[in-house]
């Protein structure tokens, strides 16, 4: 729980991950490049006290993801949102055993969402429902850029990938995260387009849609489809970073998803190992909208930032959130 | 021609080859890494601020800048080479063979690019319609948004936001006579009172869409290669916006005053 001015904020770090981008669990020059890609990310939004050397970036393992979310992050609970990445990394880029161990060993504190590819066909199902059992899933994170034999991505709307959504229904996983990358089939269209996961929600009402990166580099696309569809979900990994490097445009995301989605529909993400969760969640609780910006977007309050920070995460995931982190029912209303 | 001319006339060329996601030139973002124009050889290296910028604006870009340096009257042979992209030997094949969009994707490509080009010239248009039409709200304050449909081309100042806007309309389609309607959706149709409101606010969050992702690529060339800062030139319609959003870094006060240097020219 963070504690602050006389609040208690506790925290959902609703997208982590523990990776391995090791040399040797390269598979090719794309491993490389893709990890490279990750950190200048992070040499990019990070102030200059929370950069990481290049080699620890590679790989920081499970003793070092507890202390950065938990001792030092003010998280209480985080979620997994591994992406696999087969065909760059031998042995994936998420690496599901030891964060399932992890979660495992410290109960209550880490949730682990798993993977699936809708290319599998069936042999896929037959894993997701496995998953399903082994891990206890709430929820998958699915990166539709993924790369597989020749195909490059795939898409929410494809017939295949409803059949898995009709088996996430099924199993109880009710939660789908969504990451979109830079290719899709065909090339002819925009990857970043969100047109498939509008489809996708207005088809399956029951499940809820996280869109990663609030639809960054498509903001405006996704508030969009967030405003007709209420199972669409906004999760702020990568947007929320810019609160350093660029506070006006982090205040125009966010007041643009508070007006497209109001606040129940937001959750915070650090990305995890892309950034850490620590300095993320002390600036957003000071954060301000700037005086000169307030005729466009209203200040946030106190009750909006304790639901970003975790209380709409908890909800979604059924996590408990001890009475001093409520809301006070004065802060509701 | 000489080289330096040749070399001069390649450099505008490459200012006319845009970005279609960002709507800015590739010489102003500083994507264009070196320039050598030599006895009719033009060489290109470009550059992109990750190795995982979307392979479709990636072949895009380049495949422009081919087509424009290739159109110079003193241009023998053409070579553009994308550097250090995850289908940088991919797209290097097919503009050295001149295979298309098609040819070099193969079975990843369905017809051509020209619908994808289409979603960001109507972004691109939003934008400036965006800017150009808060800077009217804000400079005349009794002027309600619901009006806004009855304001036309002919009554913006003439400013370089009213331009871009032109600019815009026309590489769209859309009429450019001050007597048209300045409002207007993506097929140049008026927008009903009504629904002027929540038109305007969407439009909004296109123009903060588009500059956000302009000024994070900026930012990330600059990670990745130190060294393209001194060709970045800052995004022109920065000083367009209403609430400006000057905050690239220290940097971009530096830039304003540098000559920019795309790359070598010999």
């Amino acid at each position: 729980m963070y504690r602050k001015d006389g609040e208690n904020y506790f925290i959902v770090d609703a997208h982590v991950a523990l990776w391995d981008a090791r040399p040797e669990n390269q598979r090719n020059i794309h491993g490389k490049q893709f990890i490279d890609c990750f950190y200048d990310y992070h040499r990019n939004l990070s102030p200059e006290s929370e950069l990481w050397p290049y080699e620890d970036y590679l790989y920081y393992g499970g003793e070092r993801l507890m202390k950065d979310l938990f001792v030092d992050g003010h998280v209480d609970h985080a979620i997994f949102q591994p992406a696999r990445l087969g065909a760059f990394y031998r042995t994936g880029f998420g690496q599901t055993e030891e964060a399932f161990a992890l979660t495992r060993e410290h109960p209550g504190k880490l949730t682990y969402n798993h993977c699936f590819d809708p290319r599998f066909e069936e042999a896929g199902l037959r894993q997701l429902r496995e998953d399903a059992a082994r891990f206890g899933l709430k929820g998958v994170k699915l990166y539709t850029a993924e790369w597989k034999g020749d195909s490059r991505g795939y898409q929410l709307d494809d017939p295949w990938t409803y059949r898995y959504l009709e088996a996430c229904r099924e199993l109880g996983i009710r939660n789908i995260h969504i990451h979109k990358g830079p290719t899709i089939r065909p090339l002819d269209r925009d990857a970043f387009d969100v047109a498939d996961v509008d489809k996708a929600a207005t088809d399956f009402t029951d499940l809820n849609f996280v869109v990663e990166h609030c639809g960054l580099p498509r903001l405006e696309d996704f508030c969009w489809i967030a405003t007709q569809e209420p199972n669409v979900h906004a999760g702020l990994a990568v947007a929320i970073p810019f609160i350093h490097t660029r506070p006006r445009y982090f205040a125009q995301i966010i007041g643009e998803l508070l007006y497209w989605l109001g606040e129940d529909r937001i959750q915070f993400s650090s990305d995890y190992a892309l950034w850490t969760p620590k300095w993320l969640v002390e600036r957003f609780v000071d954060f301000r909208i700037p005086e000169d910006m307030t005729d466009e977007y209203p200040q946030l309050t106190v009750a909006q930032k304790k639901k970003i920070l975790g209380l709409n995460a908890a909800a979604m995931y059924g996590i408990e959130v001890p009475t001093e982190g409520r809301l006070s029912e004065s802060a509701v209303a | 021609m000489w080289a330096a001319q040749l070399g001069a006339a390649a450099r505008a060329a490459l200012d006319t080859v845009y970005d279609p996601e960002l709507d800015e030139p590739i010489t102003d973002l500083g994507f264009v890494r070196s320039l050598t124009a030599d006895d009719g050889r033009i060489t290109v290296h470009l550059r992109l601020p990750t190795s995982f910028c979307s392979p479709n604006f990636a072949y895009l870009m380049a495949s422009d800048a081919k087509d424009a340096l290739s159109a110079l009257p003193g241009a023998r042979e053409v070579t553009v080479l994308l550097d250090d992209h995850h289908d940088s030997d991919l797209i290097n094949r097919g503009l050295a063979a001149d295979a298309g969009y098609r040819g070099t994707f193969g079975h990843e490509a369905e017809r051509d690019l020209e619908e994808l080009r289409d979603v960001f010239r109507r972004k691109a248009h939003t934008a400036a319609m965006e800017r150009a039409l808060t800077a009217l709200l804000r400079a005349r304050p009794g002027l309600a948004e619901e009006r806004l449909g009855d304001v036309v081309l002919g009554d913006l100042p003439n400013t370089a936001a009213t331009r871009a806007l032109l600019r815009r309309r026309a590489a769209l389609g859309l009429g450019t006579a001050p007597t048209d309607p300045a409002l207007v959706d993506d097929e140049g149709r008026p927008v009903p009172p009504g629904e002027i409101p929540l038109r305007l606010r969407f439009a909004r969050s296109v123009r903060i869409s588009v500059d956000g992702n302009a000024h994070f690529c900026r930012g990330l060339l600059r990670t990745r290669y130190p060294d393209s800062a001194a060709d970045q030139a800052p995004r022109s319609c920065d000083g367009q916006n209403p609430v400006a959003a000057a905050e690239d870094g220290p940097a971009s006060e530096e830039k304003t005053t540098r000559t920019r240097n795309a790359g070598q020219i010999v």
